[in-house]
């Protein structure tokens, strides 16, 4: 298996209405992992299994990183936006750029995490989004461009 | 969730909605020589945003355990309170550890 989507995690939802975890998506920072196609996300895994480095989201073997550039754990997301016009709610933020002379290659997709929470779920994710098959970058920058929609989008 | 209908509101009145996770673009640029002062600045910049996240965070569980009703809900906040004081200890180092 491997990366075939992009999807929001159902725990996000669920934990953030039942108040089970204190997920903040405008106030809290977070991160974009990157990650090679060993992994076959999976949007109905528990919260604990959304975890950066937890699940089909282990570091060991999956992420892909360069200390410095991209360092293990990701790139924080700046400007990030929680907004909605009418009936539709977005989530997003700048284009994620890494640093220069990065090295990074066979990258499929990323995992966008709360690096603020604790607890009960410490680094719990928020969505995963494809980036359509194999990319990468020799000696330079790797930046990636969120959607026009956005990260992620509710339409109620 | 994803791109399908999880309900479509055929008929007036039901609820209904959608929700989306997109993917996303690559740019890349090759041969642009490495900075490892900037990587550096850039770490140091990222660990004080987490700092300050984490005490938002901190004083907007405050503000929401002083408002929560007594039992298991007060509770709840008060171990939302607890884990917001722990992330802004690890954040803080977090921004130690950066040499």
């Amino acid at each position: 298996m491997a990366w075939s989507n992009s999807k929001i995690f159902m725990a996000l939802i669920e934990d953030v209405l039942e108040n089970v975890t204190a997920m903040d998506l405008d106030g809290d920072t977070h991160h974009a992992a990157l990650y090679d196609n060993d992994i076959t996300p999976d949007q109905t895994v528990t919260s604990a299994n959304t975890a950066y480095n937890a699940g089909q989201w282990a570091s060991a073997g999956n992420e892909v990183f360069e200390a410095g550039p991209w360092p293990q754990g990701g790139v924080a997301l700046s400007g990030v936006t929680s907004s909605r016009t009418s009936n539709v709610y977005t989530f997003d933020a700048s284009d994620t750029a890494s640093g220069s002379g990065a090295d990074l290659a066979n990258v499929f997709g990323c995992l966008v995490y709360d690096n603020t929470i604790a607890s009960p779920v410490a680094d719990q994710g928020i969505s995963f989004n494809y980036f359509g098959g194999s990319n990468s970058v020799v000696n330079g920058t790797f930046t990636i461009v969120w959607h026009t929609n956005g990260i992620f989008q509710l339409t109620l | 969730m994803d791109d399908e209908l999880l309900g479509e509101a055929e008929d007036p009145g039901q609820a209904g909605g959608k929700g989306a996770a997109f993917g996303a673009m690559v740019a890349t640029v090759d041969n642009v020589p490495g900075d490892p002062d900037a990587d550096r600045a850039r770490a140091i910049a990222e660990a004080d945003e987490n700092i300050k996240a984490a005490q938002r965070k901190v004083a907007k569980q405050k503000a929401h355990l002083a408002k929560a009703p007594k039992g298991d809900k007060k509770d709840r906040q008060a171990q939302h309170l607890e884990a917001a004081e722990l992330a802004l200890e690890e954040a803080r180092a977090a921004r130690e550890r950066i040499t």
